[in-house]
């Protein structure tokens, strides 16, 4: 069963006559990583706010556990990244995360335990009594962010550019967080333009323009769409370059693939599935091309991102 | 499962509590415990008649400023964050964790009240002891005194959750436009003259009827014990604190619900 349902959400800022989110549709599972991408304004934040119940939504319907977002039965199930780090200034790490962890309704005896155990879910290893949240650093803002999204123990979370000011150990970290939801079949909600971390951890994700659902599709039915791949072989004796292209071109037909380019030792590939290129280069090594390196350009949704671009 | 309430003890614990631990705020409050006191001792030492001078400090306590002032010291994070509106940024987060908007309200309004009436019972009791110690018989601190004390903190915790309920402009201009429309009244009245042009007579019939109709909006402290021994002269008096008070609170739940906490939706 789904744990989130949107049906027809539409949401219109009357002041500034802006048609932000127009029906979308979509669902996602208990346990389910699931990515909303697009580019800047496309309404991936305001989505995120309908879920959150911070927005009305002006027609559609959004179910979380089979009930409203407005419900107050559904706050406690919730935990929220915001884009911008718009915290409690005033207050130091551990007064932020005992605030939200009291508001979040947890006991009191794990409050200690759960404040050290999100701490160090997020790589943090400061003493959370000795420093305020406004000095802290961007990339350190947004640990102490995700410390408090998780501090709740929440069924589904929220994140909102979670990578946003991270540096590459950063990004691992959330990677790692991410898996470790789905070990625990904690729903993710993810709005990234990190293309790259999305394809990693993401089990579905919905491309959103204008306010609309582009294309919804799961990562594996992404990665089955094309496969570009660069090649190398060692340097074959009594073949010229001219004989080499004709080769490749004929084994490429063969194979359902597209040769994109190609020289003496290596050529760029095109596949229309994993399998296809698997029967492509066994193909090369029959005809004595020694192929020692498979470089895979994993370029599925950045062309997504680029190719819907040049479309509209 | 959690229920809805009415009151949020993790909002109340960071509002009176945490808060006041902070020196931008432990100070003032100390300044307002204290200061009463500071001013009786050396107001008598310097004064030739001291029941006299005793009695004008005891009138700290009937001005409208310290009430606003201590009701937005324990509502507001402004003096923390150094902002006049404090961080109202902070709420879209808030929101989403298990908290309805009227408890928010509530909660606030209850800091408010507690924090302000909690500063002025200390106050109270410090300049008393100075007095009495110094030897300053006649003082006016009785229930009717307290009272009074309680209901204005009352109205000044409901008028600033109000204003912080509101977008900050809003709540900035409401603020001016309703002090505004009280004290005006009272220029105005001096200044009027039979033979002034009619321009400026129109002028003032328009700031008048703003004062006539809002001018009681901003609240007045309150002294209960003209209330109390007179209750029907004070009619108007306890109806329009009694419509204020709940005008307040509604307007801050209303306009609290009717936000959207998202980009530029205010």
């Amino acid at each position: 069963m789904s744990i989130i349902t949107v049906d027809n959400l539409s949401k219109n800022f009357r002041r500034a006559k802006i048609k932000a989110v127009q029906d979308v549709s979509f669902t996602v599972e208990q346990g389910e990583v699931f990515g909303l991408i697009g580019p800047n304004g496309a309404g991936k934040t305001t989505i995120m706010a309908c879920l959150l119940a911070l927005i009305k939504p002006s027609s559609g319907l959004i179910k979380i556990e089979g009930k409203s977002p407005f419900d107050f039965d559904v706050k406690p199930l919730i935990g929220f990244l915001p884009e911008r780090p718009c915290y409690n200034r005033w207050m130091n790490i551990h007064q932020f995360l005992t605030y939200h962890h009291m508001l979040s309704g947890r006991s009191s005896q794990d409050r200690e335990k759960d404040i050290k155990k999100a701490l160090e879910e997020v790589e943090l290893d400061i003493d959370p009594t000795k420093r305020r949240v406004k000095e802290l650093s961007r990339g350190m803002l947004q640990r102490i962010g995700l410390a408090q999204a998780i501090i709740g123990n929440p069924k589904i979370v929220f994140l909102d550019e979670p990578t946003s000011g991270m540096d590459p150990l950063g990004f691992i970290m959330i990677r790692k967080m991410l898996l470790r939801f789905k070990e625990q079949g904690i729903t993710a909600i993810v709005n990234s333009h990190h293309l790259l971390e999305v394809e990693k951890v993401c089990d579905r994700i919905a491309f959103i323009r204008g306010g609309k659902i582009e294309q919804l599709a799961s990562m594996d039915s992404f990665a089955l769409q094309g496969q570009e791949v660069t090649l190398s072989w060692l340097p074959v004796a009594g073949k010229s370059s001219d004989e080499l292209s004709v080769l490749l071109q004929q084994i490429a037909k063969e194979k359902n693939c597209t040769i994109i380019e190609s020289n003496l030792e290596s050529a760029k590939v095109s596949s229309p599935n994993k399998e296809q290129l698997a029967f492509f280069i066994q193909e090369l090594i029959k005809n004595e091309l020694m192929v020692y390196e498979a470089k895979s350009e994993r370029r599925e949704l950045v062309d997504l991102f680029l190719n819907k671009g040049e479309n509209k | 499962m959690m229920k809805p309430t009415l009151l949020n003890k993790t909002l109340i614990r960071f509002n009176l509590w945490e808060k006041v631990r902070a020196w931008r705020v432990g100070i003032p409050v100390l300044l307002f415990v204290g200061l009463p006191s500071y001013m009786m001792l050396i107001s008598v030492i310097d004064s030739t008649e001291p029941e006299a001078a005793a009695r004008n400090v005891w009138h700290i306590f009937d001005n409208a400023t310290i009430y606003f002032l201590l009701a937005y010291l324990f509502i507001s994070d402004g003096l923390l964050t150094g902002r006049l509106t404090g961080e109202p940024e902070t709420l879209n987060l808030l929101f989403t964790r298990p908290v309805t908007r009227t408890c928010y309200v509530f909660s606030k309004f209850f800091c408010g009240f507690v924090g302000s009436f909690s500063v002025l019972l200390i106050s109270i009791a410090l300049t008393l002891g100075i007095a009495t110690m110094i030897g300053i018989t006649e003082n006016p601190v009785d229930l009717q005194f307290v009272l009074s004390i309680a209901f204005n903190c009352l109205i000044f915790a409901a008028f600033y959750v109000f204003l912080h309920t509101m977008p900050s402009l809003l709540g900035l201009i409401l603020y001016l436009f309703f002090s505004g429309c009280q004290t005006i009244g009272d220029i105005m009245s001096i200044g009027y003259s039979a033979s002034a042009p009619t321009f400026f007579k129109y002028v003032k019939d328009a700031i008048l009827f703003f004062n006539y109709w809002f001018g009681d909006v901003f609240p007045s402290t309150v002294d209960f014990s003209l209330i109390a021994t007179s209750f029907y002269a004070c009619t108007e008096l306890i109806v329009v604190y009694l419509s204020n008070l709940s005008l307040f609170l509604f307007l801050a739940i209303f306009t609290l619900s009717l936000r959207e906490f998202s980009y530029g939706a205010d």
